[in-house]
């Protein structure tokens, strides 16, 4: 009777203890496996596919592609950056935003920090040339 | 009395934790089962719409470009007849949410998607106004090639004939009749012409073959 | 009294006792029933993993237009503790293992202007892609070695 001490048995409490360990290690075997990134994969690709058009595009002037014009210099860009805009936003799905990243500036929205994103980048003989998108 | 109680007790845990890690392994039976058919799954859709998108396919006239009219034709026995191996899995291929070739159920498993254009060729006939000895038009809209009908007035010999700057044709006899010369789809082309004597509108006639471009998505699905 | 000290000690080593042996028990059954077959379960996803990235590698390694081009390609050494091997068999790309429960294929979707594909991996040895333009098109060999 002294023994009663008002706690609970050992064997109970290492029961319990013994109940919780093997519930959190198998949790982890259960959810520990991680979804491939299948999401990034399809945002990059789209990217590139996006990218591979434009770079066969002519310009509106001369004989260069509209992406090297767009990286030559400020004029280039000017003259070139709408009616990329209006192709891409022709181009892409609807479920998609873009922007067009050169030395000269940047075509397109604006892209919010943190959200997942594609890239491709296009070098072109004046500079390198990114496309980039995200879902809406 | 105290030793049978604690060892009441002591049954009790071996009993709940053996509940317990049978009841953990079965989640973890669970969680075995589903796990990575979709990697295979998904890298054989990659594969394959990488391989209607390449250069070299034949639904294609360029990286990223389609033609509409292959598209059209496309069939998937043909599909099923390369790619013996796909058989045991659902394909289906869609543009634009039309489904091209499909094996098995319909858009199940994993989905692909690319960006690519599909281009239509159509056929336009264009007499140009021309005049003098060495007279040079510009054609209206780009084309990847033309059918040129020569058919200089008598006693004239047209002698040469230049796609943007390029001899195409040469013949110091006279040329006369249908010849198609290639033409770079990257700029209007400008033809020119050389002969003896004056031409006029209508010697000249010019098939050319400008296309309608339009962006789709092509939907790839595989279900293993 | 003597009885009741007498039972405590005689109790817990009772208790002790119970315990080491349910432990016992439970490792056995583990390490004899189910662990195996954790073991071949966890092997089967390595492999279809160990598919899925090589012929990937292998449709990276055709280039878009001309040239020859060799690639490393990267397998694990082992799956479930043995080697193993990689080749072609019916435009699949195969896995051969030891133990008869791993092991399994996938479809090898290739450009149309491969020609052929020959060749096989050993896990143990490098394995290296390597693709020749020839005139009808692309022949991809599967070998071993540096690129």
């Amino acid at each position: 009777m002294r023994d009663r001490r008002g706690q609970l048995s050992t064997p109970v409490v290492e029961a319990g203890v013994g109940v919780v360990l093997i519930f959190a290690v198998l949790t982890t075997f259960a959810l520990g496996v991680p979804a491939a990134d299948t999401r990034q994969a399809q945002l990059d690709q789209y990217a590139e596919d996006a990218a591979t058009v434009l770079a066969d595009e002519q310009p509106q002037h001369r004989d260069a592609t509209r992406l090297s014009e767009l990286a030559r210099s400020e004029a280039g860009f000017d003259r070139e950056a709408d009616r990329l805009d209006r192709q891409l936003d022709e181009l892409l799905p609807d479920t998609l935003l873009y922007q067009v990243e050169t030395e000269h500036g940047v075509v397109g929205m604006e892209r919010p920090g943190g959200v997942a994103h594609g890239s491709a980048t296009v070098p072109t003989a004046y500079g390198d040339v990114t496309v980039r998108v995200w879902y809406v | 009395m105290r030793g049978q109680a604690n060892l009441i007790a002591l049954a009790t845990a071996i009993v709940v934790l053996s509940g317990a890690l049978v009841a953990g392994l079965a989640i973890v039976d669970g969680a075995f089962g589903d796990a990575d058919r979709d990697a295979t799954e998904r890298g054989t859709a990659v594969e394959l719409a990488e391989t209607l998108v390449r250069s070299d396919s034949s639904l294609a006239t360029r990286r990223n470009v389609l033609d509409a009219t292959r598209t059209q034709r496309f069939d998937g026995e043909r599909l099923a007849d390369r790619y013996p191996s796909l058989s045991k899995h659902d394909v289906e291929i869609a543009l634009d949410g039309d489904v091209l070739a499909r094996t098995g159920e319909g858009r199940t498993g994993t989905t692909v998607r690319r960006i690519v254009l599909v281009e239509e060729r159509q056929s336009a006939a264009w007499t140009p106004s021309i005049e003098g000895t060495e007279p040079a038009v510009t054609l209206p809209r780009r084309t990847d090639r033309a059918i040129l009908k020569l058919s200089p007035p008598a006693g004239t010999s047209m002698t040469t004939v230049r796609v943007d700057g390029r001899v195409e044709l040469r013949n110091e006899s006279g040329l006369a009749g249908e010849y198609e010369v290639p033409v770079s789809r990257l700029t209007t082309a400008t033809l020119s012409f050389e002969a003896d004597g004056e031409l006029t509108e209508g010697d000249v006639t010019v098939e050319y073959f400008p296309t309608r471009t339009r962006s789709a998505i092509l939907e790839v699905s595989v279900d293993a | 009294m003597a009885d009741r000290a007498v039972s405590a000690v005689i109790g817990k080593a009772l208790e002790a006792s119970i315990v080491v042996l349910y432990i016992g028990l439970l490792t056995t059954t583990l390490y004899a029933g189910v662990l195996p077959e954790y073991r071949t379960a966890a092997a089967t996803e390595v492999t279809d993993r160990t598919l899925a990235d090589a012929s990937g590698e292998i449709g990276t390694a055709i280039p878009q237009s001309g040239g020859e081009t060799t690639a490393r390609v990267d397998v694990p050494t082992t799956i479930r503790g043995e080697t193993y091997r990689l080749h072609v068999r019916e435009g699949s790309l195969v896995l051969d293992h030891p133990h008869p429960t791993v092991g399994d294929r996938t479809p090898l979707v290739l450009p149309e202007s491969v020609v052929s594909i020959e060749g096989e991996w050993h896990s143990a040895d490098p394995a290296v892609v390597r693709v020749e333009a020839t005139d009808d098109g692309y022949a991809i060999t599967l070998e071993t070695g540096d690129p």
